[in-house]
C-alpha cells in the first residue's frame, strides 16, 4: 500500500504540480498582475520628475489592453472588458496638481494575436500640468 | 481474503487518505501564491518613489525657487509643509487603499516640531494593525534644511509610511 502512496504523491508532484506552476508564470495572468504594478509605479515615478520628460516603458510582456481610470491602471487580455472577471488593476497616487490624462491603449492586433513576449507599446509625457500615457511605436515600424 | 473485503480495505484506506490529499493540495496553492506576491512584491521600491516623490516633486512639501522655477530636494518650505492641502493634492490618494503617511519635521535650531499627513484618516487606522501582515511601515529619517521666510534652519524629518498589502 505504501508503495502505491509514494507513486500517487510522485505523480501529483511532478505531473500536476510542477507543471501548474510553470503553466502560472507564462500564463496571461502573471503578465497582467506584474504590468498593473509595474506600470502603477512607472507612473508614480513620473510623477516624481521635477522636470518636463518623456519615458518608454520598455518591460517585456505579453500584448495586452491598458486603461487608464482615476488612480488606477487596468490591465486587460484580449476580449475582456474593464468589467471582467479576469480584469487586473494596480493604484497609483495622482498628482492633481497635474491633470492626468485617462485613456485605453490597446496594441497592435497583430501582436495580440501572436501572444508572444514583447515590449510593452507604451510611453509616457509630462510636464507641469499634465501627465499623459501613449502607444508607442515598436521597432520603427509604426 | 475475500474479493469484498479487498475491496472494503481499499476504500477505508483511502477515505482516510483524502483529507491528507486536500491538505496537501492546499499547502501548494498557499506556497504558489505566497511565491506570487513575493515575485510581485513592491512595496520598498513604493517607499522609495514616495519617499522621492516627497523630496523632488516642486508641489510637495521642497522649496521651489518661484523666480527660476528650480526645486532644492532636501529644503523643505515650511510654509508649504505647515499646510495641509499641498500634500493632500499632491498625494491625492482618494480611495484611501495605496498609502498613508505621517510626517514630523523637528527644527533643531529651535527645537519646534512640526506634523504633517498623507491620508491622515487612513494613518490613524492602518498604524495600529502594521504589527500585522496586512500593513506595511516604513520608516526614512534624514536631516534637512528649512525654509523659513527668508531663513535657513536645520532641520529633522521623520517620515512614517504605511502601505497595505495587496
Amino acid at each position: 500500500m505504501w508503495l502505491i502512496d509514494l507513486t500517487l504523491l510522485l505523480v501529483l508532484i511532478f505531473f500536476v504540480f510542477m507543471p501548474a506552476l510553470e503553466n502560472y508564470e507564462s500564463s496571461k495572468l502573471f503578465y497582467k498582475r506584474f504590468s498593473a504594478k509595474n506600470i502603477a509605479l512607472l507612473v508614480d515615478t513620473v510623477y516624481t520628475a521635477p522636470y518636463p520628460l518623456k519615458v518608454f516603458y520598455d518591460e517585456k510582456a505579453l500584448p495586452m489592453t491598458y486603461v487608464f481610470e482615476e488612480g488606477k491602471v487596468i490591465v486587460l487580455a484580449k476580449g475582456e472588458g474593464e468589467k471582467s472577471l479576469g480584469a487586473v488593476s494596480s493604484d497609483f497616487i495622482e498628482d492633481k496638481n497635474k491633470e492626468f490624462i485617462y485613456k485605453k491603449i490597446e496594441p497592435k492586433v497583430s501582436l495580440q494575436e501572436a501572444g508572444k513576449e514583447t515590449i510593452i507599446p507604451l510611453a509616457f509625457i509630462a510636464n507641469s500640468r499634465k501627465v499623459e500615457p501613449l502607444p508607442a511605436v515598436i521597432g520603427g515600424s509604426g | 481474503m475475500k474479493k469484498k473485503a479487498i475491496g472494503y480495505n481499499i476504500v477505508e484506506y483511502y477515505i482516510i487518505r483524502i483529507p491528507y490529499l486536500i491538505l496537501l493540495i492546499g499547502i501548494f496553492l498557499y506556497v504558489t501564491g505566497s511565491l506570487e506576491r513575493q515575485g510581485l512584491s513592491s512595496h520598498n521600491t513604493r517607499q522609495q518613489i514616495i519617499i522621492n516623490r516627497i523630496f523632488y516633486s516642486p508641489n510637495s512639501i521642497t522649496y521651489t525657487d518661484s523666480a527660476t522655477g528650480r526645486s532644492y530636494p532636501n529644503v523643505v518650505d515650511l510654509s508649504r509643509f505647515k499646510d495641509e492641502a499641498v500634500l493632500d493634492k499632491a498625494f491625492f490618494t482618494m480611495q484611501s487603499r495605496v498609502l498613508a503617511a505621517s510626517l514630523q519635521l523637528t527644527n533643531l535650531d529651535t527645537a519646534e516640531v512640526y506634523q504633517a499627513y498623507i491620508n491622515q484618516d487612513a494613518y490613524d487606522r492602518w498604524k495600529s494593525y502594521t504589527k500585522f501582515e496586512q500593513y506595511e511601515n516604513f520608516i526614512d529619517k534624514r536631516y534637512v534644511l528649512i525654509r523659513n521666510g527668508d531663513t535657513l534652519q536645520k532641520g529633522v524629518i521623520k517620515i512614517s509610511l504605511v502601505i497595505p498589502n495587496e
